[in-house]
């Protein structure tokens, strides 16, 4: 039995809305868990059902052997951080971390060395007797953390905690969650809709969307074995490119074919030994997606011949914007590179790297 | 250069408008301060003066021939003979009335052998006793003080019955999405429009049967109904202001429902809650209308102002009323004034 179990967890507003369909999921203790999704995909709602915040329509919660599915939020043992920090703007930063010390009954001078202890993690004794008003965005949210670590909870949950600091600020107080649940190993799960985050944190991130979660795994396996056409459409910056192909055998190789004429696409899959199963596909139609930083240019295989229309260059990688079949392709290079608009390339597709789909179900076709 | 001379131009037309606004609010206010110190000869001078004296320049002289004083008051470049007598105790007696002067028969006996003495009219200094007219209005206008405890008391009242129940329907309004909540937010408003007269004619028959008529309390629940309403309605904007999560925080880390609400929504609305109270005291404090219908024996001090100036031809003695109905008013806005400008009243939540 694992330390968090959420079990067809289900929830519909009064309004009729189901936000989330049909969650099962298994959290063992001190992981850090990442829910990941566009806005609206359930994300949010699954945090705060978690915390007690949020009826459960159906399905059960298990936290640490207990059922807490419709237990009030301070029964739940949980620390929370929000995205809008919910630091009280009437408490002092002190007063804001031994608030739910006291609630606790922890006696008083247990209360005064916690609040040091937590405040010297945080970087934050300075200001224990200031205001949240007076603290700069990144400070009130290391106010929110020191908060959250005092309580020493089952559970931390964090509500996209960095959206609210400007670009620089997020990377810095990133580094610094990792950091601190590295040190006290609390089991973490962490919303966000930034993948940057979701990948640079998490232990494990579930992919959601529409109320359903799309994939659970590591980093490596969210964005390299994406098991669903929206996991490989919505991971990524720029995300990967997809093409409708049919797959076809010449000569003993699997090749994967769209279009005609100029322009058209024509991909050298490998040797048709290497894919077990394959035959039933063949003819069939799938989608084809692949990630801009499997594409080379040189040796054609792929497409042969076609114009960049826009180059974006980043300093460490170039972006290239090209017309694949009446679709934009991108196309990701290291470095600066030396490619003019207008100019014709030719495309190398790196083909252990292709992904397929289902036409139908959207799912990942296994060629192994 | 033009668009100097515009910036210019825009700015003198801004502050003649600041100005004229100042003044149209200030000016009759600072008037009345003036009347309210002035005796009723100067009530009766014209034109009126701006700022309150407090003497008069004068002079005494004594008519040989018929064997009284006449006293002159200096009025333009002039001396005007306002009193001719020959008894001291008359004369006594003119200054306190008329001229708010306290001088005893004896030292008029002085002045009197003096001005006898010379041959000519001689100036004498008369000082006024500046806050005459509000001693009179507390010793004449009967019950005073009673009546400025009534009207405190039924400003409490009023505060503390449109606040607990404004204030718990503006948090249900804020905090809970149900059927038709907009239409009975605005329907607020409504109850707002009738005047309180309206209500006060019907609520007599039941407040006499409670056996409440002429009591602060009674005219505290004619004051609340209107005010219940308007209260709701600006405590529902400020907890709406008030970010859900702050809440939602404090239950995730181990408060109850109430304990969140006194320790955290209540202190972060109470100072915009203790600013909106104004409107519930000024409504109570300013009344006279319904006081009028609802009260007998215990008058509020502004129905006792308001019976002053029914009473009176002269301004002065209504305008020292009209004054000393004002500073609990200004006392209870500086009050506020120092919530509104606290710490947190001034950050978004």
């Amino acid at each position: 039995m694992s330390y968090l179990e959420l079990n067809s967890l289900k929830k519909t507003y009064p309004n009729g809305v189901t936000a989330v369909k049909d969650i099962d999921l298994e959290i063992e203790k001190g992981e850090f868990v990442v829910l990941l999704g566009p806005s609206g995909c359930g994300k949010t709602t699954t945090l705060r059902m978690l915390a007690g915040l949020e009826e459960v329509t159906e399905g059960s919660i298990i936290l640490d052997g207990k059922d807490i599915t419709h237990l009030p939020p301070r029964q739940r043992d949980i620390s929370m951080i929000f995205q809008s920090y919910a630091v009280w703007p009437h408490m002092t930063v002190a007063e804001n971390i031994a608030y739910p010390l006291k609630l606790r009954k922890m006696d008083k001078q247990a209360i005064a060395a916690k609040v040091q202890e937590v405040a010297k993690i945080c970087k934050i004794v300075d200001y224990l007797n200031r205001y949240p008003a007076q603290l700069s965005g990144g400070q009130r949210q290391r106010v929110a953390v020191a908060r959250a670590l005092a309580v020493n909870s089952k559970l931390s949950l964090m509500d996209e905690p960095l959206s609210n600091l400007d670009a620089k600020l997020r990377v810095s107080v990133r580094t610094f969650l990792k950091e601190i649940h590295r040190n006290t190993g609390a089991t973490t799960i962490f919303v966000t809709h930034d993948q940057a985050e979701a990948m640079a944190l998490a232990d494990r991130i579930v992919v959601m969307n529409e109320g359903r979660i799309e994939q659970v795994g590591s980093t490596r396996e969210i964005y390299n074995e994406c098991e669903s056409l929206f996991t490989v459409q919505f991971m990524g910056t720029p995300p990967a490119n997809i093409q409708k192909v049919a797959l076809a055998s010449s000569q003993g190789r699997l090749v994967a074919a769209a279009g005609g004429g100029e322009g058209a696409m024509s991909l050298d899959l490998g040797d048709q030994s290497a894919f077990p199963g394959i035959e039933r596909l063949m003819g069939e139609e799938v989608f084809l997606a692949v990630r801009p930083e499997n594409i080379g240019i040189g040796e054609p295989n792929g497409i042969n011949e076609t114009s960049i229309e826009i180059v974006e260059p980043q300093g460490a990688y170039t972006i290239l914007v090209t017309n694949v079949l009446g679709g934009e392709w991108k196309i990701m290079l290291e470095g600066d590179v030396d490619i003019r608009i207008g100019q014709k390339v030719s495309l190398e597709i790196d083909p252990g790297k292709v992904m397929l789909y289902d036409t139908q179900n959207k799912k990942r076709i296994s060629l192994t | 250069m033009s668009v100097r001379r515009g910036k210019l131009w825009s700015r003198t037309v801004f502050l003649l408008i600041l100005a004229t606004v100042a003044g149209v609010v200030l000016l009759p206010v600072f008037y009345f301060l003036t009347i309210s110190f002035a005796s009723n000869y100067e009530a009766y001078q014209f034109p009126a003066k701006i700022f309150p004296t407090f003497s008069y320049p004068a002079q005494l002289r004594y008519n040989a021939d018929k064997e009284n004083y006449t006293l002159l008051i200096k009025k333009g470049a002039d001396f005007e003979a306002v009193k001719t007598t020959s008894d001291t105790s008359d004369f006594s007696l003119y200054c306190k009335s008329q001229l708010n002067v306290l001088i005893a028969s004896s030292e008029v006996q002085a002045l009197f052998d003096k001005a006898k003495g010379a041959d000519h009219a001689i100036p004498i200094k008369l000082k006024k006793a500046f806050f005459r007219n509000y001693v009179v209005f507390f010793i004449l206008a009967e019950g005073t003080m009673r009546a400025l405890f009534n009207s405190l008391k039924a400003a409490g009242w009023t505060i503390l019955i449109s606040l607990v129940l404004g204030g718990v329907t503006g948090y249900i309004l804020a905090r809970y999405k149900f059927r038709f909540s907009n239409t009975f937010s605005t329907g607020l408003l409504v109850v707002r429009m009738f005047p309180a007269v309206a209500l006060s004619l019907p609520l007599v028959v039941y407040i006499v049967r409670m056996n409440l008529y002429d009591t602060p309390f009674a005219l505290a629940i004619v004051y609340s109904v209107p005010n219940i309403a308007l209260t709701a309605w600006i405590t529902s904007s400020i907890f709406k202001g008030i970010s859900v999560e702050l809440e939602e925080a404090a239950m995730v880390f181990g408060a109850t429902r109430l304990k969140t609400l006194l320790t955290i929504t209540f202190p972060l609305a109470f100072p915009a809650i203790v600013a909106s109270s104004l409107y519930a005291f000024l409504a109570a404090w300013n009344d006279s209308i319904t006081a009028l219908i609802m009260t007998n024996d215990n008058p509020t001090l502004a129905l006792l102002v308001y019976r002053t100036v029914g009473s009176s031809t002269i301004p002065n003695l209504p305008a020292a009323g009209a004054v000393v109905l004002l500073v609990p008013s200004l006392v209870f806005t500086f009050i506020i004034k120092n919530y509104i400008n606290q710490l947190w009243g001034n950050v978004a939540l």
